[in-house]
C-alpha cells in the first residue's frame, strides 16, 4: 500500500466518512486543486494525488508502454482506491480526468458512487458532425508550443507543497531540481491525451456523472459536454458560467457550489 | 545639447507616457482574460485600436492558435499556482493572418482576501531573435538527425563499432556490441566494460587507454576479452581521435575486431618455426660432429700414401742406378694412385 502512496504521492486531508478523491488534468499536478479541496475537508475525506510522470509523483514508474493511453492513468486511479480500500468513492477529474475516471469507473463500478466531470471531452479532434473543438493543424501548433516552451512545461510539472507557504525562492529551487523532467515525457501526456477518443465508451457508464461546463473553453467546447451529456446514461449537464478551460483556478468558488451541490443531492 | 524644456521632462517621465510609449507591450486583463487595459506599444504591434480590444477581447483571443491552447493548459495553471510566469514564447495574431513572436511575462495581482483580481503581463516582441532560435533548433535537430543517421549506420555494419567523448569515457557503442557481449549484462559503465577484459591486462589497457587520450594519439591493442562461452578470446581494439577545425580532439571513433582465429594461426606458425628450427640446428651439429669424426679418421689414411711418397722422392735423390730408380717410380706412382683413391673416398663420404 505504501507503495502506491508514496508512487502517487497520495495526500488526504479531512475528517469526513465519505470519500471525494480529486484527479488533476493535463499538464498539473494536485495543487491544481488548492483552492477548492479546503471546502470539502470538513464534511468529507478529501484525497488528492499525482499521476505516475507529474508533480512529486515517482517519475521512475513512469513506463512509455503502461501510459501509452488513458487506460495506464485510470490504473493509477483504481490502484489508489484499492490500496487505501475505498468504495463508493466521489470522483472529480479536471479536463482528461474525466475521460480517466470514465475508464476507471467502467472497470471497477463498484468503487464509484457519483463522478463529476469537469470541463470533459471524449474526443477533442473534429470528426465529421462531432465537433470537439480541435482540427490536427491546432495540435501541431500546440505540440510546436509545448516544444517552444519546454522548460516552462517543465516548471508546469515541477512539485509545490500543498498547505505549505512557499517563498518564491523555495518554489525556484523546487522548479530547478525538476527542469530535468524529460519532455519528452510530456509531449507523450499531451498526444496521448490530446489524441483520444472515448465517444463509444459512454453508453456503458452505469454510475451517475455531472458534467461541469465552461464557457469559452479552447479545449472543451459546449458540444463537447452536451455529446457526452446526450451519450452518457445518468449524466446531468450543468453550466458554470465562467470561461476557460481552468474553473477550479480562474473560479473556485462556483466549482465548489456546482460539486456540493450535486453530491450532497 | 539643449537641455529639455521642464513641461517636456515632465511629459517624459510622466507615469501615463511611460506606461503608453514603453518600449515592451504592456496589456491587463481579468482572471478570465478580459482585457481591461492595453498600452499604445502593443496596439501599435498589433495594429488595432484601443477600442476594438478593451471590453472586446480576451488575452487569450490575440494569441494564435497553438498559443491559447498553450494558455489554458499550462500558462494560466502555472500562473494561478506560483504567481507568475516568465519568457513564455507567444505568437501575437495581426489582423493580417500574420503573427510576430514574443515574450511574454506575466503576474497575478491579488486583492486583500487573496483572490486574483488582476493579471499584467508585458510583451516583449523577438522577431530577429526567434529567426536565430530557430536556426539553433535546426542545427541542434540536424546534429540530432547526424547523430542517429551514424548509429544507425553503425549498426548495420557487421563490425563492433564505439565511440568516447574527449575525456575517453565511452559514449555509445552499436549493436553489434551488445549482441556479442549480451552474456555479461554489459552498459557503456566503465565498471561493467572493465570486467570483460583478461584480468591480466586491464591495469595494462587501461593505462594506455589513458595515454592514448592524454596524448591524442591513435590506439591500438591486442586484448583477451570475455566471451559468452567464458572463455576469452583475442580482439584488436583500435581508437582514432576526431578532430574539430581548432585541432581540438571532439571524440573518439573506435572498432573492436575478432581477430582470435588469426591470432592462434600466428602462435601455431611461430611454434612450427621455432620446431623447425630446433631440428635444422640438430642436423647441422651432427653434420659437424661427422666431419669431425671423416678428419680425424681419414688424415692418417692420406698420411700413409704421402710419406711413402716423400720417402720415395728422397730415394730418388739419393740413388743413381737406373733399376732401382724404376723400382722406386713404380713404387710411387702406386704410392700416388692409393693416395688419389683415398681422397676421392673423403669426397665422397662428405
Amino acid at each position: 500500500m505504501t507503495d502506491i502512496i508514496k508512487r502517487n504521492n497520495v495526500k488526504i486531508f479531512g475528517n469526513g466518512e465519505k470519500v471525494i478523491l480529486f484527479a488533476h488534468g493535463f499538464g498539473g499536478d494536485q495543487t491544481a486543486w488548492r483552492y477548492v479541496f479546503d471546502a470539502f475537508t470538513d464534511d468529507y475525506k478529501v484525497i488528492l494525488f499525482d499521476y505516475v510522470g507529474t508533480g512529486n509523483s515517482d517519475h521512475s514508474a513512469y513506463k512509455p508502454e503502461l501510459y501509452n493511453s488513458l487506460r495506464g492513468f485510470a490504473q493509477d486511479v483504481l490502484d489508489i482506491c484499492k490500496a487505501l480500500q475505498l468504495n463508493q468513492v466521489i470522483y472529480v477529474g479536471h479536463s482528461v480526468s474525466s475521460m480517466i475516471g470514465l475508464l476507471a469507473a467502467l472497470e471497477k463500478p463498484e468503487y464509484f458512487e457519483k463522478l463529476v466531470f469537469l470541463g470533459p471531452s471524449a474526443r477533442y479532434l473534429n470528426d465529421g458532425d462531432y465537433i470537439g473543438g480541435l482540427e490536427r493543424s491546432d495540435l501541431d501548433a500546440l505540440f510546436e508550443m509545448l516544444d517552444h516552451n519546454y522548460l516552462g512545461f517543465s516548471q508546469m510539472m515541477a512539485p509545490a507543497i500543498m498547505g505549505e507557504k512557499n517563498t518564491i525562492e523555495k518554489q525556484n529551487e523546487l522548479t530547478d531540481s525538476f527542469c530535468a523532467v524529460d519532455p519528452a515525457v510530456s509531449q507523450n501526456f499531451a498526444r496521448v491525451t490530446l489524441l483520444s477518443d472515448h465517444r463509444a465508451k459512454l453508453p456503458f457508464l452505469t454510475v451517475p456523472s455531472l458534467t461541469l461546463q465552461c464557457m469559452d473553453d479552447v479545449m472543451a467546447p459546449e458540444t463537447a459536454g452536451q455529446y457526452i451529456q446526450k451519450n452518457t446514461p445518468g449524466n446531468t449537464y450543468l453550466e458554470l458560467y465562467t470561461s476557460g478551460h481552468c474553473p477550479h483556478l480562474s473560479s473556485p468558488e462556483k466549482v465548489i457550489k456546482a460539486i456540493k451541490d450535486y453530491i450532497q443531492n | 545639447m539643449e537641455p529639455l524644456h521642464p513641461n517636456q521632462q515632465d511629459l517624459l517621465t510622466s507615469t501615463e507616457f511611460l506606461y503608453e510609449n514603453s518600449p515592451c507591450g504592456i496589456v491587463s486583463f481579468s482572471p478570465d482574460g478580459n482585457i481591461f487595459r492595453v498600452n499604445k506599444t502593443l496596439l501599435n504591434w498589433i495594429g488595432l485600436s484601443c477600442e476594438e480590444i478593451v471590453g472586446q477581447k480576451k488575452f487569450h483571443d490575440i494569441l494564435s492558435v497553438g498559443g491559447k491552447l498553450y494558455y489554458q493548459m499550462v500558462a494560466l495553471p502555472l500562473l494561478n499556482r506560483q504567481g507568475f510566469i516568465n519568457e513564455i514564447n507567444f505568437d501575437i495574431d495581426l489582423k493580417n493572418d500574420t503573427a510576430f513572436p514574443s515574450l511574454v511575462n506575466a503576474i497575478i495581482i491579488k486583492g486583500d482576501d487573496g483572490k486574483t483580481i488582476a493579471i499584467h503581463a508585458t510583451v516583449l516582441k523577438i522577431t530577429d531573435r526567434k529567426k536565430y532560435e530557430s536556426e539553433l533548433l535546426r542545427s541542434k535537430q540536424l546534429a540530432e538527425e547526424e547523430r542517429k543517421r551514424f548509429e544507425s549506420l553503425s549498426n548495420i555494419i557487421p563490425e563492433i563499432i564505439w565511440t568516447a567523448l574527449a575525456n575517453g569515457n565511452i559514449n555509445f557503442m552499436n549493436e553489434r556490441f551488445f549482441e556479442y557481449f549480451k552474456h555479461a549484462n554489459v552498459s557503456s559503465k566503465k565498471s561493467a566494460l572493465i570486467q570483460l577484459f583478461h584480468p591480466q591486462h586491464r591495469k595494462e589497457i587501461f593505462k594506455l587507454w589513458v595515454e592514448a587520450v592524454k596524448n591524442g594519439e591513435k590506439f591500438e591493442a591486442e586484448v583477451l576479452l570475455k566471451k559468452h562461452s567464458g572463455n576469452f578470446e583475442w580482439f584488436l581494439i583500435r581508437a582514432v581521435p576526431y578532430k574539430n577545425p581548432n585541432d581540438q580532439i571532439e571524440m573518439w571513433f573506435g572498432s573492436c575486431t575478432n581477430v582470435h582465429e588469426h591470432v592462434m594461426q600466428q602462435k601455431l606458425a611461430v611454434e612450427n618455426l621455432n620446431n623447425s628450427l630446433s631440428e635444422a640446428s640438430y642436423i647441422i651439429s651432427s653434420k659437424e660432429k661427422t666431419l669431425e669424426e671423416i678428419a680425424y679418421s681419414q688424415s692418417h689414411m692420406v698420411r700413409r700414401p704421402l710419406a711413402n711418397i716423400i720417402g720415395l722422392v728422397e730415394m730418388l735423390e739419393t740413388t743413381e742406378e737406373t733399376s732401382a730408380n724404376n723400382a722406386i717410380v713404380a713404387m710411387l706412382k702406386q704410392s700416388a694412385s692409393e693416395l688419389d683413391v683415398t681422397v676421392k673416398e673423403i669426397v665422397f663420404k662428405v
